[in-house]
């Protein structure tokens, strides 16, 4: 980082790196918190700060939810335009990684039900997360508290952007609708990522690993070989597929049971994963899903004291 | 207080007309209303800011204004592009010391700010530092843009008076010739 004058933050650790800059942890020397900064590369900008970032940082400005990270400070130098959010220690991948799934199992409504309060936030505020993964999902174990954040900088702020290839590359939490050409990537995406979230809070491991097998293949493997009657990307990649060997469909929720997911549970999951970004369930919808109604979560309530942590 | 109201008229429906309009977002009026009057207060500035001022006063703020009002007009920009301009200036001289020179720079660079927040084409840098008349250099437009986003902590989702003067025309039921008289002279 930079030399800031007046600057009263200490970088712990880089968190991050993407194509628009580089994330760290610091620590404010006046409070001694702990903050995640996202740094923004301006230097290239021949008319100075650009559009998109003066809408999306306004905006985020405005976002003010017990279940999103705040974005507590703003600095523009000539090169870099710092964007400094509130830092939880603990995050969702570290906390699955840490826990067998049996220790885990009791609280997986709560923090699913967390992440989608959260997420219907960042969408009906017409803001796209566009990165969702365990690692974007903190957790305050003092407040049981659970926040959306965004430190991977992959997109910049929900601004809708077509994809132009299949890509393998990427997170494996993206939706498959996003690696298709002329694709429009938008709110459905962020509900296929917390559906992945959810699977593999109940499994322990990621629903699409990334490495083993490339992404298409554990689709096909996942769903069966999909059409253009279930999935209305098929016909853009249906020469790829072509070489794709038929196969029955894995049953996941056949494994899901198996785990002590209850069907009401593998019922959303199902609707969270749907192919067809257009028939997906909404983060809105999902919480209003009969697999919460034994919880005390639900939209109207702001608070979550109900709710219990390890 | 009860008798009072019964005896009123019967709020008039100025929603109905555009259920069919997509734009008008009818379902979330209210919703949108209730956020503007709830954040209304973050937009305003201290009626007595200028007394911290030393170099400028009413006056000179009042000339600014108008060569705004011309620049605008000759931008072809958006009503409320206009109203955040000035919601920019006011907001960085209540909180910065600036001397007369500089106070057309404030100006030009809050509205081109303005410009990349609420118009799909924004005039470039360039055009700014010629309708100055070359007062300014690049370097310092893009310093000062520097500056004003510091200062205001791209705090710029704000409910402008344009926002409010749009909903209580509407309500009024006045035509689009009025609105832009009202835009005049409330600028």
């Amino acid at each position: 980082m930079e030399k800031v004058k007046d600057w009263n933050y200490k970088v712990v650790e880089k968190i991050g790196q993407g194509v628009f800059g580089e994330v760290y942890k610091c620590l404010n020397l006046e409070t001694g918190k702990k903050v995640a900064i996202k740094m923004i590369n301006i230097q290239n900008e021949p008319e100075g700060v650009p559009s998109y970032l003066i809408a999306g940082v306004s905006l985020l400005k405005e976002l003010e939810h017990d279940n999103i990270v705040r974005l507590l400070d703003v600095l523009t130098t000539g090169r870099y335009v710092y964007l400094v959010f509130e830092y939880l220690d603990l995050d969702l991948g570290s906390f699955i990684r840490k826990h067998t799934i049996t220790s885990i199992r009791p609280h997986i409504k709560t923090i699913l039900s967390q992440i989608l309060v959260g997420l219907a936030y960042y969408h009906s505020h017409n803001i796209l997360h566009g990165d969702l993964q365990p690692s974007n999902v903190l957790i305050d174990l003092k407040s049981k508290k659970v926040k959306l954040a965004d430190f991977g900088l992959t997109t910049s702020f929900g601004v809708p952007h077509i994809e132009y290839s299949y890509k393998e590359v990427g997170s494996p939490y993206k939706a498959p609708e996003s690696r298709i050409r002329s694709s429009v990537y938008s709110t459905p995406h962020d509900v296929w990522a917390v559906g992945c979230i959810f699977a593999e809070m109940v499994s322990g491991k990621p629903l699409f690993p990334c490495g083993k097998k490339d992404h298409l293949s554990l689709i096909v493997s996942l769903f069966g070989k999909p059409t253009k009657e279930t999935w209305p990307g098929a016909n853009y990649i249906s020469d790829l597929l072509h070489s794709h060997p038929q196969c029955e469909p894995a049953d996941l929720a056949e494994q899901l049971l198996g785990l002590g997911l209850e069907p009401p549970g593998v019922e959303l999951l199902s609707r969270m994963i749907s192919l067809n970004p257009t028939t997906r369930i909404t983060a809105r919808n999902a919480l209003n899903h009969p697999y919460f109604k034994d919880s005390h979560s639900s939209l109207s309530s702001p608070h979550y004291e109900a709710f219990g942590f390890p | 207080v009860d008798e009072l109201e019964v005896t009123e008229d019967p709020i008039l429906d100025i929603d109905g007309r555009d259920l069919k309009n997509p734009l008008a977002v009818v379902e979330y009026v209210d919703d949108i209303y209730a956020y503007y009057r709830k954040i209304e207060i973050s937009s305003c500035v201290s009626p007595t800011y200028m007394d911290h001022q030393s170099d400028i006063n009413e006056k000179m703020r009042a000339i600014l204004i108008d060569w705004l009002l011309e620049v605008h007009y000759k931008f072809e920009l958006m009503d409320e592009t206009l109203f955040l301009t000035i919601n920019i200036v006011d907001k960085f001289l209540e909180r910065q010391v600036v001397v007369r020179k500089k106070l057309q720079l404030v100006g030009v660079t809050a509205m081109l700010l303005a410009c990349k927040y609420e118009e799909v084409s924004v005039p470039i840098v360039d055009d700014f530092i010629l309708i100055s008349d070359n007062a300014y250099t690049r370097k310092e437009v893009l310093d000062m843009e520097k500056l004003l986003l510091n200062t205001l902590q791209f705090n710029m989702s704000v409910p402008t008076p344009y926002v409010f003067m749009r909903r209580f025309l509407k309500a009024a039921q006045s035509d689009k010739k009025l609105l832009q008289q009202f835009t005049q002279l409330n600028a």
